[in-house]
């Protein structure tokens, strides 16, 4: 079923995000923009603008900061985000099928953590901080409710092999399947990328929170990132609930495209509807709904393993 | 070959970042560095062949010390090192019985005659790992199961200053628990 | 060979481990050198588990008791870190050495009752702005608390050796 792809494709999977994270960008501004009553279709060329703008800019410098961590912090969002994305197979074919390819995503996108709170800290600005720490509790609240959904899916396969899960959704999908697991996957894929109602660490009630100081090139870094992060989990979605490259008449390969750029335009739409959460809210809603609810789910699945 | 060098760099650098961890100023710097030192041992662990413990070591310390930082800034008198300043006590006691520990540990390692290895590892180390803890070390995984959730419990119950009476009331009448923070299911 | 260095490598992690906990004075610093020193478990375990016996999955299991022992250690430190800074305003292991032998030691001083309000306005100061005088500004706050309680405090500093965080400026 997954073969593995030879080693150039390492520069196939950076070039697919940005692609993806291209789009999501120009969607949200082209909502923005319709939100606005200006035509939409200037959203598309707005990312470009946007990124040609920042590289111009001039940075501005703080007194006081950690510079090493706070650089450090901004590059690590998209070497995170393309390091996860490397075990995503596209078609059948990944760049790297480990045997525990569900734990190494996890992994790699709780590194976004640490990313996050060094932005904060580095600029020795009290908006990063809060923001860092924003994200802190996020990441507590979030994490355990998607670690279950990722264990489902991989307790439906037997394997933590993301080729294994794919293989296992040949009858069902199992978004169908375990359909609690599915949607707490998208609402822990929202709130890891801080997009939308869980983007209070960059919010504008603090300034731009973790971004309040970031400018030029490093603000374009962390923005980018983000897009490509957001993409990144919405890619991991398509093997792990939606059947990876599974469909009829297209190749395999278009179909997992097909399925990132919709569960991507999903999430956007989202991102854009949805009010902000404050975090001492969705904290209990996390641990105290969440938790149970894709415990309940794991039980179900093993159950559902058991007799079938 | 590549594994000889990858090991060689993750050696040294693990151990040279667990020294800078107690020699950096800043606070932050001294956790991110013990994270680096973590990582770097996860992956030497990789390079075992333990791929789920070492991925599973990286991804629990990049939360764990992203916790632990959270502390160090809340309990250091300077979290970023922008004054520098030493709170050591006894360093030269304490160096002088590191080192020869190492020396005892190093002597003990380079001559204990180490026995050969019986066997080969299984094609699945992972999977070896999970049919033991729920197969014949199964009583470890319950115990482990316990001790963290009793962890879990005791840790809280330490660190929160308020209990029962200050939520509801002196005798536990009021419907709504008085919180400093609102929940989000408006209890 | 393979195996000694990868023992190796375990010892000196616990070596390095070993300094930071026997020679850090904060409670965090202390808890850093023990996760050093678990992590060379960690890695002994794992190398011992390949080197020798990789049919049985016993090197393995230690691995995972490390880890959550690690786990636990954490939890457990933090939660009795703020236990103690709440109760009295203490986040150095010298100041929380209620089960010592304090023979000939005015150490006993420093355990009156730290959990004042000075204590707390103090906290937030050295959180924020890392100011090395901490202990000194608690000096500062003597109105609000108890001068009794201050002198042992002194007292405690002077005879532990550690003077240095009465007056944070000598290093």
């Amino acid at each position: 079923m997954s073969g593995v792809a030879p080693p150039w494709a390492v520069l196939l999977v950076p070039a697919l995000l940005i692609v993806l994270g291209y789009g999501a960008a120009a969607g949200t501004a082209a909502l923005r923009a319709r939100a606005a009553g200006a035509a939409p279709v200037s959203g598309l060329t707005a990312p470009a603008r946007e990124s040609a703008r920042l590289l111009v800019q001039r940075r501005r410098t703080i007194p006081g900061t950690d510079t090493l961590l706070w650089r450090l912090g901004g590059a690590l969002v998209p070497v995170a985000a393309v390091l996860a994305a490397l075990v995503i197979p596209l078609g059948s074919t990944a760049v790297s099928d480990p045997s525990v390819g569900v734990v190494w995503f996890n992994a790699m996108e709780v590194v976004v953590w640490a990313a996050l709170w060094m932005l904060g800290w580095g600029a020795n600005s009290v908006w990063g901080l809060v923001g860092g720490y924003r994200f802190l509790i996020q990441g507590l609240s979030y994490e355990l409710p998607h670690m279950f959904a990722l264990t489902a899916a991989a307790l439906g396969a037997g394997s933590l092999r993301v080729g294994d899960v794919v293989a296992a959704q040949e009858q069902v999908w199992f978004a169908v399947l375990m359909p609690a697991a599915f949607v707490v996957y998208l609402v822990s894929a929202l709130a890891m990328a801080f997009w939308g109602p869980f983007g209070t660490p960059v919010g504008r009630d603090l300034a731009g929170g973790v971004a309040a100081e970031l400018s030029g090139v490093d603000l374009l870094v962390l923005r980018a990132g983000r897009y490509v992060f957001l993409a990144a989990v919405a890619a991991m979605a398509v093997p792990l609930f939606l059947g990876g490259g599974a469909g009829p008449l297209l190749p395999g390969w278009v179909w997992t495209l097909v399925k990132t750029a919709g569960v991507l335009a999903l999430l956007v739409w989202l991102g854009h509807r949805l009010p902000a959460v404050r975090m001492d809210r969705f904290t209990e809603v996390g641990w105290v709904v969440l938790v149970p609810v894709t415990l309940l789910q794991v039980l179900a699945v093993a159950v559902y393993v058991l007799v079938r | 070959m590549v594994g000889t060098v990858v090991f060689a760099v993750c050696a040294v650098g693990a151990v040279a970042s667990g020294v800078a961890v107690f020699v950096v100023d800043s606070m932050a710097r001294a956790t991110f560095a013990l994270l680096a030192s973590f990582l770097l041992t996860g992956v030497a662990i990789l390079l075992l062949g333990l791929s789920y413990l070492g991925v599973l070591v990286i991804l629990m310390m990049v939360m764990e010390m992203m916790v632990m930082a959270v502390f160090m800034i809340m309990y250091m008198m300077n979290p970023a090192g922008l004054m520098p300043m030493t709170m050591v006590h006894n360093r030269a006691g304490s160096l002088a019985v590191s080192g020869v520990v190492f020396l005892l540990l190093a002597a003990g390692i380079v001559l204990v005659p180490w026995p050969e290895r019986e066997g080969t590892p299984p094609p699945d180390p992972t999977l070896a790992l999970g049919e033991a803890i729920m197969g014949r070390h199964m009583l470890v995984m319950m115990l482990v199961g316990l001790v963290l959730f009793a962890t879990m419990v005791a840790a809280t119950v330490l660190a929160t200053h308020r209990g029962r009476y200050e939520r509801y009331g002196d005798d536990l009448r009021r419907g709504r628990p008085d919180d400093p923070i609102g929940g989000g299911l408006d209890r | 060979m393979m195996l000694e260095t990868y023992l190796l490598l375990a010892a000196a992690l616990f070596s390095v481990g070993l300094f930071g906990a026997l020679s850090q004075q904060s409670v965090v610093m202390v808890m850093m050198g023990l996760e050093l020193m678990v992590n060379a478990v960690i890695v002994a375990a794992a190398a011992l588990w390949l080197y020798t016996s990789p049919e049985r999955p016993d090197g393995q299991v230690l691995v995972l008791v490390a880890v959550t022992a690690m786990a636990v250690e954490m939890a457990m430190g933090f939660a009795v870190t703020t236990a103690l800074f709440r109760a009295r305003d203490v986040d150095m292991v010298d100041m929380a050495a209620d089960l010592a032998d304090h023979r000939g030691s005015g150490g006993h001083g420093g355990h009156g009752g730290h959990g004042d309000h000075g204590g707390h306005g103090d906290h937030s100061g050295h959180g924020g702005h890392g100011n090395p005088e901490h202990h000194g500004g608690h000096e500062d706050h003597g109105d609000q608390g108890d001068p009794e309680d201050h002198g042992g405090h002194r007292g405690h500093e002077g005879s532990g050796n550690h003077g240095h965080h009465g007056d944070g400026g000598e290093r």
